[in-house]
């Protein structure tokens, strides 16, 4: 590697909160080579967000910098005065944040804004003109059409993906050599996102911006860097060039989080999971952090911390690669390999009797309604946030239901569980009109997931009577119920959780007791909206293994909301694509995957986070644009606005479903025509 | 009860709650005992020792008839209290539960409470209370109501506010979705995450409906004299502090006392009553706050 751009060496920062210590990052080394893309990666409380805060030295109070430098242009950014440093950030070293709509101040326009940035790092007497010039620049080159106008527009006049992108062409105004982007895809959708990651890597290829890439999801970061630095409790513990990081994970840790996500290759396979949570800050253990949760741990790993092993293109943190130490692993006749053989496990096949039927259901919300209401409202529209589905479930069976925000997916999951009431259509459960089954009945043969995992439950309960108030609900017998310790063990959890208040469980723990009250009342079908939003990797594979397990052994029928398009191929039997309040394509989850149909699901389905850093663009259709308001739909086929192969015919006349194989159905005039152009 | 004696054991923790609690514990001691710790009767008039500077026999000295100053304002607890605590109270069950059935329900019920709510809250509560008791006459029991009414709109709102910002949170969808009614999401699980910040509300609102019924004595419409009211005192001792300022000490010390017990045992209920922020101690609750930020 020639002179790196940036050199970190021997960072250490703590935080102090009221005499306690937490040793947020020790002893961090990272080099970034100009141009060059590196990921940080790590689970929720491993130091990514402190380490991308720390170079540009935005820390909180409370938190120290207590050694270390970080050499940028021959100055280090440790060391400088508060001047010197602002004079820096900005012109040598720019952050992108996380939450676009948050890191805009809504009452500027986007150029005062921009404006802002800039003039701080002229001297007196800057020219508007030049400001004016490099403003439009940037703004175009992250893809804004119109820029010079759109300068005197406020943030909420852009949608999310084009706030993200504003975010960033503030960052480069000035041109900065290395660029620091903490989690900048996390709030947006798979669409967005891919859109995003073109874009920074455009970036590094027109402009020559270093990026340092703070991620917790390794799908994105293998798509995106060069160099990837494994985080665990405030230590690196694994560097490597991306390809040989995620083909040939050396430390168990980075091992641990490759295999635990899902998708439709491990079909059939228990995912890994990585037992326990990391470990508090402020009471490290003596030896190796992740010792306690590592199934390669040797009485070495609990004794003494291990130390930074150099290895060919990085290194790693852990005793087992430590020559010295390897005769803790060694077992004659064997290699020493961290890779665990994967379980076998099956999904249930459901059975032929429909569960649950929706016939052309509507939502609409908003609108005029009464006379008054019509006279006031004048022409506005309703919001149709579903819009004629008309949708089967079969007992047993798992249906995955993908597509943007906005596309009416949560919205069709309650309209189902008649949460919300249907503006139009019809809905059979087991055979009957939902009209004509009792609320309290219905209530106790459906049930949902929120995505929520701590807010769903109500704060001021303790998990025993949050996972009684079912019974308590609906006064059933005491011999009939199942108890609490029967229902955390169900879920994988100890029977002492039972006295804990909601606050004090981690989010995995939280989901699980969200899915144990659901199945308190043992239903027959299960409504799971993004039953994995907001948990880290190894809480997320785990709480998969356990909804499979259980619709393994209960012959559950679940319906599964989600964006995670990894998540359904791995577990649903079937997939339906929503796009706008319709249903665009549904079918057997291998047949959609296999041969796509409608262009949006095939772009949809590409931009699967696989973990692949061989080749970054195969197969890779993006969706260009971002998803219309369902308060004015377009005419015709409601994706003729994104789609290339639109033609005369879509804008006009709107497809309904027709079969495209066994049990597939697609909603597109030009599905064979596409089909057959693919080679 | 055992989860109010931890409670209170968590308040008494702390010094803030401490020092509340005692205040309030004294003044309720001193209301209960009061013929037993008032060195005089209150009533009994001396007008041969007016306005007596402070003594062995009179500590706090003497007012314009005469009358022990400390007696007074001993046996005015007893009249600040009996008038405050139902007036708030009452203010606070009433409001408290129509706010939250207008929260939660919401439509016509919502717009009518909130239309007779406003409608109070319009008025200074001095005024109010001047003109009702204009109507229904002096006495302990109208200065109750009085006071009550003017409280209970702002329980009320308060109480409004707090369910609507709640009544879409996850947890009462999830309650509705697995098919509790009405009235359990109301009182079950709304109910006692709205009740801290009203509590709270509650503990502070004590000293302002002495304040209110000093005022409406003060102006000469609440508690008739010669009631050793608080308010009455203060009044009383206005008219003559040219001549001596010490029937003066007694009233203004018990109000700002009171008031400053009633805030701080609020305060740190406040404090103590959100699960998620109690039992990890205080610079934990702090820490889990930023991070969730």
């Amino acid at each position: 590697m020639t002179k790196p751009l940036l050199s970190l060496r021997g960072l250490d920062v703590s935080y102090h909160l009221d005499g306690d210590v937490y040793a947020a990052l020790r002893d961090i080394g990272l080099a970034v080579g100009p141009g060059e893309i590196v990921g940080v990666v790590g689970e929720s409380g491993c130091g990514k967000s402190t380490l991308a805060a720390a170079l540009l030295r935005l820390l909180p109070d409370n938190a120290e910098i207590e050694g270390g430098e970080a050499w940028l242009k021959s100055r280090d950014l440790l060391k400088l005065g508060e001047e010197d440093l602002r004079r820096m950030r900005g012109r040598d070293i720019a952050m992108i944040f996380q939450d676009p709509m948050q890191s805009l101040n809504p009452t500027f326009r986007i150029g005062s804004q921009m404006a802002e940035a800039w003039r701080s790092h002229q001297d007196r007497h800057a020219r508007f003109a030049d400001f004016h010039d490099q403003a439009v620049k940037a703004l175009t080159s992250v893809g804004i059409a119109d820029a010079a106008e759109r300068l005197a527009s406020y943030p909420h006049e852009f949608s999310g993906g084009m706030r993200q992108r504003i975010s960033i062409a503030t960052a480069l105004l000035l041109e900065p050599a290395i660029l620091v982007a903490d989690e900048p895809t996390s709030a947006l959708d798979v669409t967005l996102e891919a859109q995003i990651l073109e874009l920074l890597t455009k970036l590094r290829e027109e402009h020559g911006t270093a990026i340092v890439y703070v991620s917790h999801d390794l799908g994105t970061v293998a798509r995106l860097c060069d160099r990837v630095v494994v985080m665990y409790a405030g230590r690196v513990v694994e560097e490597n060039d991306a390809v040989s990081l995620f083909d040939t994970p050396a430390h168990p840790y980075t091992r641990a989080l490759v295999d635990c996500i899902p998708s439709r290759y491990r079909r059939g396979e228990a995912l890994a999971t990585i037992p326990g949570r990391v470990p508090s800050l402020s009471a490290l253990p003596k030896g190796c952090a992740f010792a306690e949760r590592c199934a390669m741990t040797r009485s070495i790993c609990r004794e003494e911390a291990p130390g930074f092993v150099a290895r060919a293109g990085g290194g790693v943190r852990c005793h087992m690669h430590d020559p010295a130490k390897a005769e803790f692993w060694r077992v004659p006749g064997r290699p020493v390999t961290i890779a665990v053989p994967p379980v076998k496990a099956s999904i249930r096949e459901p059975e032929r009797e429909p569960l649950i039927e929706a016939r052309d259901v509507r939502k609409h919300f908003g609108g005029a309604s009464g006379f008054i209401g019509k006279l006031l409202a004048g022409k506005s529209k309703p919001v149709r946030a579903i819009d004629g589905i008309t949708l089967t479930i079969r007992r047993g069976e798992v249906l995955g239901l993908v597509g943007e925000s906005g596309s009416g997916k949560t919205t069709l999951g309650e309209v189902m569980l008649r949460l919300q009431a249907a503006t139009d259509g019809e809905i059979t459960f087991a055979g009957r009109k939902l009209g004509q089954i009792p609320e309290k009945e219905f209530r106790r043969r459906v049930q949902m997931i929120f995505q929520e995992p701590h807010s769903s439950l109500s704060p001021r309960q303790r998990v025993g009577s949050i996972l009684t108030e079912p019974y308590r609900i609906h006064g059933i017998a005491p011999k009939e119920q199942r108890s609490v310790d029967e229902l955390l063990a169900m879920v994988g959890l100890s029977a002492d959780l039972a006295t804990k208040f909601p606050h004090q469980l981690s989010g995995g723990q939280a989901r699980r007791i969200g899915i144990a009250r659901a199945l308190a009342l043992k239903p027959d079908f299960i409504v799971a909206d993004e039953p994995t939003a907001g948990l880290d990797v190894s809480a997320a594979s785990a709480i998969l293994n356990l909804m499979r397990d259980l619709q393994q052994e209960l012959g559950l029928t679940f319906l599964i909301i989600t964006h995670n398009i990894n998540l359904i191929a791995y577990m649903a039997h079937r997939i339906a694509v929503m796009y706008l309040g319709q249903i665009v394509e549904i079918g057997p989850t291998e047949a959609v995957f296999d041969r796509p149909a409608h262009p949006y699901s095939a772009g949809l389905l590409s931009l699967s986070s696989q973990i692949d850093p061989h080749d970054r663009t195969r197969g890779r259709l993006l969706v260009p644009g971002e998803i219309p308001s369902p308060r004015n739909p377009p005419p015709g086929c409601r994706f003729h606005t994104r789609c290339v192969h639109a033609r005369e015919r879509c804008l006009s006349e709107m497809p309904i479903l027709d079969s495209a194989g066994d049990d597939h159905q697609v909603a597109c005039h030009l599905w064979r025509h596409i089909l057959q152009e693919k080679p | 009860m055992h989860e109010v004696r931890r409670l209170l054991m968590r308040i008494v923790g702390r010094p803030a709650g401490m020092i509340g609690f005692a205040i309030i514990v004294l003044t309720l001691f001193v209301a209960l005992a009061a013929p037993l710790i008032a060195p005089y009767d209150p009533a009994v008039i001396a007008m041969a020792k007016r306005f007596a500077a402070p003594s062995a026999e009179h500590w706090l000295g003497t007012d314009h008839l005469g009358r022990d100053n400390l007696s007074r304002v001993v046996f005015g607890a007893r009249l600040a209290l009996t008038i405050a605590i139902p007036a708030v109270l009452s203010a606070f069950l009433a409001g408290l539960l129509l706010g939250l059935v207008a929260g939660y329900v919401g439509g016509l019920i919502d717009r009518v409470l909130t239309v007779i709510a406003d409608t109070f809250l319009s008025f200074p509560s001095v005024i109010l209370g001047l003109a009702l008791l204009t109507l229904v006459g002096q006495s302990v029991l109208n200065t109750t109501l009085v006071i009550a009414l003017s409280l209970f709109p702002y329980y009320l709102r308060l109480a409004r506010g707090l369910t609507l910002s709640i009544r879409h949170q996850p947890y009462v969808r999830a309650e509705r979705s697995l098919g509790a009614g009405r009235g359990r999401i109301m009182f079950v699980h709304l109910l006692p995450n709205i009740l801290p910040p009203l509590l709270v509300v509650v503990a502070m609102d004590v000293p302002s409906a002495i304040v209110i019924e000093a005022g409406l004595a003060f102006l000469g419409l609440g508690v008739p004299p010669p009631a050793p009211d608080w308010g009455v005192l203060l009044n009383e001792g206005f008219v003559n502090v040219a001549i001596s300022i010490w029937p003066l000490v007694g009233p203004l010390t018990a109000i700002v006392l009171v008031t400053t017990g009633f805030t701080l045992l609020g305060e740190t209920f406040r404090d103590v009553a959100d699960p998620r922020l109690a039992g990890i101690g205080r610079r934990h609750g702090r820490f889990l706050m930023r991070r969730a930020r």
